[in-house]
């Protein structure tokens, strides 16, 4: 081992946590060893379900109430396995902090913050009101919040996501602790408040010298800010290394998998992703067996009778639990996905009426406290056969006009023409008989199906409303099933939450594909699923769409994923369009300067990668209640002018097939013209 | 919403709610001629009857009678009872202070018992306290409020001879008399609300603890008592706080019923004997009293819901 | 295990556990108990006449008995000697029927109109709240008692207005539990298939709240027991011949010093009943919040 185990801050041995539940004991944590010396960062990687968040609240002493733990787990020589002992509760929050996944639910929403944020300090260091104020207010100024002294007396729904994760993070540092873990801590932000977050933890790592965990399921967070990464599964660490060495050789084929399967911004679009099969592991039970073996293509039967222990290279402090290892020398994981062919993409036939034309869409909401433009006059066509992606963070309206083009949410105006048919002013029941034509899959696949019916259930509602009957029923709806490899003789009986969510995503697919539409809306089809099977469904929806000539409006806020599937794309910004063209030109040179430092902050899986270089995008999105007068960026935009203050600026071409809503857009490689200081516009 | 469109809102329910709670038991009290009848006992021919229908202005179209009625109430005179020809305010001035008494301290001793030990069992599910405390509130839950006197009254007043069975010494001339006159009715009137609020706190609370705050209050390495009082309790009130304006219905049937048992001169006692009198003015009184005390609380309690948390005046 | 073996906050270890054996879920003894009882009460009820027991009309003692002294009236005889047993067996029906009568009025009138304003909302939510809280506002048992005064009361007259009195409740279970279902994916799927109203409502939402739906129902029943003990304890339920346990528990209360059983026999009856129907109801809540928990 490269760190010596004396130094060592943080040192597991054999931790497991076994919950009791209806169905058996469960293992989330399975015999897990690590160290972590002191400065160190290290990335958790894995699934959901792998353990990776059950370790790190074992190391807080946050377990389940119903957990028990074993094994060794101490910090500096406490130990903090042993309950809440007052040793143990002197290094909890004092010399270990944690960042959790979501502020919005991790702050409390009846505490100020200023108290959230000193009550550590003042039980730890044992500071006065006085002096635990003065100290709060250094850490939110740390942490770049403004005017921290109006934040004290605010409550945590007052501020937006990104200054909430900013006050979490405040809250961590309180008592300067000597290893900090976040716990997912960027998931629920978008790419360019992730972006700033990921920056601030690693600039505060690295003046404090402290030793930092990132918890995260994302290879990319993790790959160009750690110094060692350990992959997670099934409860059990897999592999772990230090970071290049991950990237370059990962041993275990598991970790393999993982770095294959992930779209990346630099692979030729339509990939086919190496997928693995099957789903995440059944946690009940600890089995003699490596986890991964059931989706292992190489396993053998020693992997199904044995345990592997997770061993090191020599002293390399490479370490993987595998028998059957990937040969050291063998290609890189990531150049996986290159090398497989893509089908051949349905090219859109040019002069050919378009199948799908949405036409200056408006969609508003009343919310108390004013109106929120969602959508604000957006407009696009899509010939048959392409797949247009709408990417954009949240609040953008994406999800808004993919519902709104279906109907699901009132359009305020506009209109969206079907080969030529307006269906936003059709009947109910003339739009009842066009759903056939055009139909959607919605996020979050095991709540998009009904608990009380089984999948045949799910899938035959919309053929029965079509008053489709009898055998032609089941005919078709067996057939919908085993369209998207789903068997309808082993699953057709089940309730939607004994599926899989990849499962459940195949049957809310089937269930659309079951109508034959021409038309599918993709509303973030697989932002809920884990980075394997995400790569399963993906896959599919490229089969359907190769095999029905299928038109597909696919919207997602994961810029990989929608390069990698669509033929074109068009990113929204605050309601509107601001780019719209070909994917792999919008990609390599955007046009528009939010386009570009969308595509800047999406974490790459790539060590190598020197994220400090791309311009970083600084602020918060504008409130939608009061969108920016004139162009909706310049609040943010690097190269603003007063005329983006004045004026909105159309999607005009820019280039042949490239439409920019941008007064001043970005052309070819070259640099964009300093704006003078004076002429520079700020909120 | 700005906040007097808010109140305005408000305001405009809670007359609706008035308004249309009077109007429902004043229908609902002029069936029939049978208050003139009910005056004049079984002997009374038609004629009579008609006669003193026409005196009391029983023969006026409902609408009338009602509006005349609301007139009057607005003024603040709601009339006067048919029987005795009293001020329908005085008898609601003589019961008021002893059904009051009642339900104050029977809120208070069900919130003072059921806070604290929805508190405790929260933290500690499936001990022995939790099952017992459970077990006992179930039981409560199912006990009919005049079996619960007439057990006190038996166990307490026949029995141990301790309080006394029935009478009602009033605050201003012996408070420890008083006292303990008030216990045993108030009592009755606390059980039902104190199960009902212990449950629903258990479970908010128990919710509360599992959320992400409550982790991270934790992974502070804050101590327990602490983290149950600054961050688990105050997000758990929400529920009990309607249910505590809610329980004004429930509080007020166990006065009816405790006043009837210990023969307390109360506002429900009052309302019984109007009732089997049909002397509608007074049960028109004491109903728009009950309501308006019930839209009164229940709007206090939207009010302190915003105290509590934060996030509701913004939603 | 190498070092050491602790337990997390809350539960203890049990050495000698199998490691891996599901918890078994907790017996529900209270269920099968409570369940016994409703159903020895329904059906001593029904079958009151083919019992060999004397009519709650026919004196079966020259007076008051105490309990344990006769059989097959082993509970005893009242004061002017009409058997206990049969008076408490015959005293359930008329309560039985209206506490159901007004369940199923309450419940079916809240559960139309509660899911109705979930899926219309606008005006027809604004009216059906405003009229829950008129509702609400009325002291429950003084208008009981102002029915009363003013008409005879009948099966049907007291169980459409227990049924009137309770809707706001069973409206707003009904209500918040649909609307918390309408705001689900699987709603906006059903949608995007042209889904119907009618159908939305009574073949999306309507199966996924019927277990909460039916738990109240329980709770609704016990509710109603309580009230007609208290109307018939306060002399103004049904009118007699028909025996009463609430008109039991007020003339036994007269001789309360000499002969405590007359109260204490119905009372603990009815406490019985009400709290068997009140323990399913909480058991099958229980149950349709944790299925909740796989949503």
């Amino acid at each position: 081992m490269t760190h010596d185990e004396a130094k060592s801050l943080l040192r597991i041995r054999d931790l497991s946590v076994r919950i009791p539940t209806a169905r058996g004991a469960i293992w989330p944590l399975d015999g897990v060893d690590l160290d972590l010396g002191a400065g160190e960062t290290l990335g958790l990687v894995g699934e959901s379900g792998s353990g990776k968040s059950m370790l790190v609240r074992s190391i807080m002493g946050v377990t389940p109430a119903a957990s028990t733990l074993s094994g060794e787990l101490t910090f500096d020589s406490v130990d903090l396995a042993g309950g809440r002992t007052e040793q143990a509760r002197g290094v909890w929050g004092k010399r270990v902090a944690m960042v959790f996944q979501d502020s919005m639910t991790s702050l409390n929403p009846v505490v100020r913050i200023g108290r959230q944020v000193s009550e550590g300090a003042r039980r730890h260091l044992g500071l006065t009101a006085a002096q635990a104020r003065e100290r709060t207010l250094d850490l939110l100024d740390l942490v770049g919040i403004p005017d921290p002294r109006a934040r004290l007396a605010q409550y945590p729904h007052q501020l937006s996501g990104g200054m909430r994760q900013r006050v979490a993070i405040a809250m961590a540092l309180a008592c300067d602790p000597d290893l900090l873990i976040a716990d997912e801590a960027t998931t629920a932000l978008d790419v360019t408040i992730q972006r700033q977050i990921l920056d601030l933890l690693q600039e505060i790592q690295a003046t404090r010298r402290m030793a930092m965990i990132i918890v995260s399921h994302d290879l990319g967070v993790v790959a160009s800010r750690t110094d060692r990464i350990a992959v997670m599964y099934g409860g059990r660490i897999a592999e772990e290394s230090a970071t290049g060495t991950l990237f370059a050789e990962a041993r275990h084929r598991y970790t393999r998998a993982l770095l294959g399967a992930l779209p990346t911004l630099d692979m030729p679009r339509h990939s086919v992703l190496p997928t693995v099969p099957g789903s995440a592991p059944d946690p009940v039970g600890r089995p003699r067996a490596c986890r991964f073996a059931p989706r292992c293509p190489a396993a053998v039967d020693r992997c199904r009778t044995e345990r592997p222990r997770l061993l090191s290279q020599g002293d390399s402090g490479h370490r993987f639990a595998c028998f059957v290892p990937v040969e050291p020398d063998a290609a890189p994981a990531s150049a996986h996905a290159a090398a497989v062919a893509a089908p051949p993409a349905a090219t859109a036939a040019a002069g050919q009426p378009p199948r799908l034309e949405v036409r200056d869409l408006v969609c508003r909401y009343r919310v108390p406290g004013g109106t929120i433009h969602a959508v604000s006059g957006i407009s696009f066509a899509m010939p048959p056969g392409e797949t247009l992606g709408v990417v954009g963070e949240s609040g953008c309206g994406k999800s808004s006009a993919a519902k709104a083009i279906v109907r699901l949410q009132q359009a305020a105006s506009g209109s969206v023409l079907l080969d030529g048919t307006d269906l936003l002013t059709l009947s109910p029941r003339e739009m009842r008989r066009r759903r056939t034509r055009i139909q959607i899959v919605l996020q979050d696949p095991i709540a998009s199906l009904n608990p009380r019916k089984t999948v045949r259930g799910c899938v035959a509602e919309g053929l029965l409303i079509q008053g489709v009957r009898g055998a032609e029923l089941a005919a078709k709806v067996d057939d919908a099933l085993r369209g998207v490899g789903v068997d309808p003789d082993i699953h057709g009986g089940k309730k939607a939450y004994q599926l899989s969510g990849g499962q459940a995503q195949r049957v809310a697919i089937a269930r659309a594909m079951a109508l034959d539409p021409d038309v599918l809306v993709c509303d973030e089809p697989v932002s809920a699923l884990d980075v394997s099977v995400q790569a399963q469904v993906l896959n599919l929806l490229e089969r359907l769409k190769a095999e029905r000539g299928l038109t597909m409006l696919f919207v997602s806020h994961d810029l990989s994923v929608v390069r990698n599937i669509s033929d074109r794309v068009a990113v929204m910004y605050l309601g509107t369009i601001v780019e719209l063209g070909d994917a792999d030109q919008v990609y390599s040179a955007p046009a528009h300067p939010y386009t570009r430092a969308l595509i800047g902050a999406v974490p790459v899986p790539d060590p190598t990668r020197d994220h400090a270089s791309t311009p970083r995008l600084e602020g918060q999105l504008p409130s939608p209640l009061s969108p920016p007068s004139g162009c909706r960026f310049r609040t943010r935009c690097p190269i603003a002018r007063q005329e983006c203050a004045d004026n909105e600026p159309p999607l005009v071409e820019v280039a042949p097939g490239r439409l920019a809503a941008c007064h001043f857009p970005l052309t070819g490689s070259a640099e964009p013209t300093a704006p003078s200081p004076r002429a520079r516009v700020r909120q | 919403m700005s906040s007097t469109t808010f109140v305005a809102k408000k305001l405009s329910h809670l007359l609706a709610v008035v308004l249309l709670v009077s109007l429902g038991v004043t229908a609902l009290l002029s069936q029939g001629g049978t208050v003139a009848a009910q005056i004049l006992g079984p002997n009374a021919n038609a004629g009579q009857i008609a006669e003193l229908e026409r005196q009391l202005g029983l023969d006026r179209p409902f609408a009338e009678r009602y509006l005349s009625w609301l007139a009057d109430a607005v003024r603040g005179d709601l009339g006067e009872s048919l029987l005795t020809h009293v001020p329908v305010t005085e008898v609601i001035a003589n019961g008021f202070a002893v059904t009051f008494e009642l339900m104050v301290l029977g809120l208070g001793i069900a919130l003072l018992v059921a806070v604290p030990l929805a508190a405790y069992t929260a933290r500690n599910v499936g001990g022995k306290i939790d099952t017992i405390a459970t077990g006992v509130s179930s039981l409560f839950m199912s006990l009919p409020s005049f079996v619960l006197a007439i057990g006190l009254l038996y166990v307490f007043a026949v029995r141990l001879g301790m309080l006394p069975v029935s009478g009602w010494v009033p605050l201003t001339e012996d408070p420890v008399g008083n006292l303990r006159s008030a216990i045993l009715p108030s009592l009755v009137l606390a059980l039902h609300p104190m199960a009902t609020f212990f449950r629903v706190l258990r479970s908010d609370m128990i919710t509360t603890l599992q959320q992400d705050f409550v982790l991270t209050a934790r992974a502070k390495g804050l101590n327990t008592a602490y983290i149950l009082l600054r961050h688990a309790l105050r997000p758990s009130l929400t529920t009990l706080v309607s249910l505590a304006g809610l329980s004004i219905g429930s509080l007020m049937t166990g006065a009816v019923i405790s006043e009837v048992i210990f023969r307390l001169p109360g506002m429900g006692s009052a309302i019984v004997n109007a009732v089997t009198q049909r002397d509608v003015p007074i049960v028109q009184g004491l109903v728009l009293l009950v309501a308006l005390t019930y839209v009164v609380v229940n709007t206090l309690v939207d009010i302190l819901q915003a105290v509590i948390d934060p996030r509701v005046q913004t939603s | 295990m190498s070092a050491t073996m602790t337990t997390g906050p809350g539960t203890r270890a049990a050495a000698a556990e199998d490691e891996d054996a599901p918890v078994r879920r907790r017996p529900p003894v209270s269920l099968v108990l409570c369940s016994a009882w409703v159903v020895l009460v329904l059906a001593s009820t029904l079958l009151a006449g083919l019992l060999p027991i004397a009519g709650y009309d026919e004196p079966v003692a020259d007076g008051a008995t105490p309990p344990f002294e006769s059989w097959p009236e082993f509970l005893g005889a009242d004061s002017v000697g009409l058997s206990v047993l049969s008076r408490v067996i015959h005293g359930a029906q008329l309560s039985l029927a209206v506490a159901v009568l007004g369940t199923v009025i309450g419940m079916a009138g809240g559960v139309a109109l509660g899911t109705a304003a979930a899926y219309f909302k606008g005006w027809l939510a604004t009216v059906v709240n405003l009229l829950s809280d008129v509702v609400l506002a009325f002291p429950g048992l003084v208008l009981l008692l102002a029915m009363a005064s003013v008409m005879r009361p009948s099966v049907w007259s007291l169980s459409a207005m227990l049924g009137l009195l309770s809707l706001p409740s069973s409206l707003r279970i009904a209500y918040a539990n649909a609307n918390v279902q309408l705001g689900r994916d699987y709603v906006l799927a059903a949608r995007a298939l042209g889904t119907p109203a009618w159908r939305m409502i009574v073949r999306e939402v309507l199966p996924n709240i019927t277990h909460s739906l039916v738990a109240f129902g329980f709770v609704m029943v016990a509710t109603f027991m309580i009230a007609l003990g208290a109307l018939d304890f306060l002399g103004i339920g049904l009118p007699p011949p028909r025996p009463s346990w609430g008109g039991m528990i007020a003339s036994g209360f007269d001789s309360i010093r000499t002969r405590p059983y007359l109260v204490f026999v119905p009372a603990a009856v009815l406490l019985l009943t009400v709290f068997s129907f009140n323990t399913i109801g909480d058991r099958l809540r229980e149950r349709a919040d944790g299925r909740g928990g796989h949503l």
